[in-house]
């Protein structure tokens, strides 16, 4: 009666429950959780919590409830953000992975917000977001059987898979999502050279910025831009191919990297999270190289 | 209120079916796949449904719609400057405005404080201008501007807006100190934002003031 079903369920399983490597795995577990230490000192959210009550006057009752995320307690915040950092540290480290994370991801959700409270309450693009739903995957999954202080003893090799492939996921929906989003805002028309010329005009012009040069030489190039915009989109939306091929892989996560020194130099974006593509690196193929590089 | 509501009960869904993975994790296999079957159908889920409907942000589930509408077709910006004794202007280094991030600032300013009374604008405002007055003596003084990268210097991860800082050594920032804030409205009309060569010579925009405020005696 199912049978129709079978297809779909073999590949979902497939695709989800194919033998992993717990190396990969702690790769993933100590890049996030050092991003997120990175994230975190990078700038100061708990002050945030000390301005003027005028300034937080449009933040609404019910917004503070959900990140249990007051007004006028700066030194509280310090306390949860030490307790965040020594969370995510032990983390890296594999020390009691599912507490460590758990806690982080807890506290991140607490914090992130405080960056942008004074006008909105989804404080996205600000690097925090796929931290924190990658570091509660991480609590959830065994990621510190290997490159830990403590080493634990092995699992079944699809426990290691799909934890991350879901952080791999997470990643490809970022550029997946916003080629979509252009189509979706926009449609085809986006792909124009006004389009693009707008944009880099808007990013280099409303403030003083780090990069000119490359955005001053584009906007006079209109097959260039027409060329950029073009790839641009084709990139994003052929982007979840790195979750199923190898090639893909080789071919679009250096390009990725270009993409956003591109985006840099070019539009004066930084991107927080584009070290996140290292978690596409097979980190247990390095290491047996490396091994055998010692041997010899 | 109601999306507080929904992306609370989305990110505890998320949180507990985690919590079922953990308990799942010492009994049997059939169990435990079947779990985590339920954890990645949710996941899978959600993050799918909020990023091809870009209807709505659920953070920290994120629809991720950069750049997606079509570039604005006229610009404009808000610019702070310092105003000192003697009635003379200075542009303000971005980081003189952190905890807060330059882009919040501008946000806040244009969305937020027209809504505020005008006593709540003045503290606001006195506010703003203390933080300007405290960079401009550090930076006189040759101490960092602002506090983001007070622990990892120039390793600290960028905003995402990379600003170009104006105040990089002593003599870059001004003498006098701040006495008032001028905040004008930046505006480069159509004509010559469809023509890049103007743009960029920035030859029409025009200037107004918005906002100004001293500190009372």
């Amino acid at each position: 009666m199912m049978a129709f079903l079978d297809r779909p369920v073999r590949w979902w399983n497939g695709f989800w429950f194919a033998k992993g490597s717990p190396y990969n795995l702690a790769a993933a577990r100590v890049l996030f959780s050092l991003h997120g230490v990175w994230l975190l000192l990078s700038r100061d959210l708990p002050s945030m919590s000390g301005l003027p009550a005028e300034m937080w006057a449009a933040v609404s009752p019910h917004v503070q409830w959900r990140y249990l995320m007051f007004h006028g307690h700066p030194e509280i915040e310090y306390g949860v953000q030490a307790i965040a950092l020594a969370a995510l540290i032990a983390a890296a480290l594999g020390l009691w992975p599912h507490i460590s994370f758990l806690l982080s991801a807890v506290l991140l959700y607490h914090l992130a917000p405080l960056e942008t409270v004074i006008i909105t309450s989804e404080p996205t693009t600000r690097g925090f977001e796929i931290t924190i739903l990658a570091t509660a995957v991480l609590a959830f999954a065994p990621c510190a059987d290997v490159w830990s202080v403590r080493r634990r003893s092995p699992r079944d090799d699809w426990e290691y898979g799909w934890p991350l492939r879901l952080l791999q996921l997470f990643v490809v929906q970022i550029y997946f999502f916003s080629g979509w989003a252009k189509l979706m805002w926009t449609g085809f028309n986006w792909i124009s050279v006004e389009n693009m010329r707008g944009y880099i005009l808007y990013s280099n012009l409303t403030e003083p910025v780090t990069f000119t040069k490359l955005g001053i030489f584009l906007t006079g190039q209109p097959l260039l831009l027409w060329l950029l915009a073009f790839g641009s989109v084709v990139f994003e939306l052929a982007f979840p191919a790195v979750l199923f091929s190898r090639a893909a892989r080789y071919v679009l996560i250096p390009l990725g990297f270009l993409f956003h020194i591109g985006i840099l130099f070019s539009l004066n974006i930084a991107f927080p999270g584009v070290s996140r593509l290292l978690i596409f690196v097979n980190w247990d193929c390095l290491r047996l190289r490396a091994l055998r590089v010692r041997e010899e | 209120m109601i999306r507080t509501i929904v992306a609370s009960i989305v990110f505890l869904g998320f949180v507990g079916g985690g919590f079922v993975l953990l308990r799942e994790s010492g009994t049997v296999r059939l169990g435990r796949k079947r779990a985590v079957n339920v954890f990645l159908a949710y996941t899978v889920l959600v993050t799918g449904a909020i990023g091809l409907s870009q209807r709505t942000s659920l953070f920290p589930f994120h629809m991720w719609t950069l750049f997606g509408p079509p570039a604005p077709d006229s610009l404009s910006t808000t610019r702070w400057m310092g105003v000192d004794q003697a009635g003379e202007e200075h542009a303000i280094d971005f980081r003189a405005w952190q905890p807060i991030s330059f882009w919040e600032l501008r946000q806040w300013f244009d969305r937020r404080f027209p809504r505020l009374s005008g006593t709540q604008q003045e503290v606001a405002a006195q506010f703003l201008l203390e933080l300007a007055e405290h960079a401009r003596v550090r930076g006189r003084e040759d101490l960092p501007i602002g506090n983001f990268d007070r622990v990892l210097g120039p390793l600290a991860i960028p905003l995402f807006h990379t600003y170009r800082p104006i105040w990089n050594q002593p003599t870059d920032v001004p003498a006098a100190p701040f006495l008032g804030l001028r905040w004008y409205r930046i505006t480069w009309n159509r004509a010559a934002w469809s023509d890049p060569e103007r743009v960029w010579r920035a030859e029409t925009p025009t200037s107004e003031l918005h906002y100004e405020y001293f500190a009372r005696p």
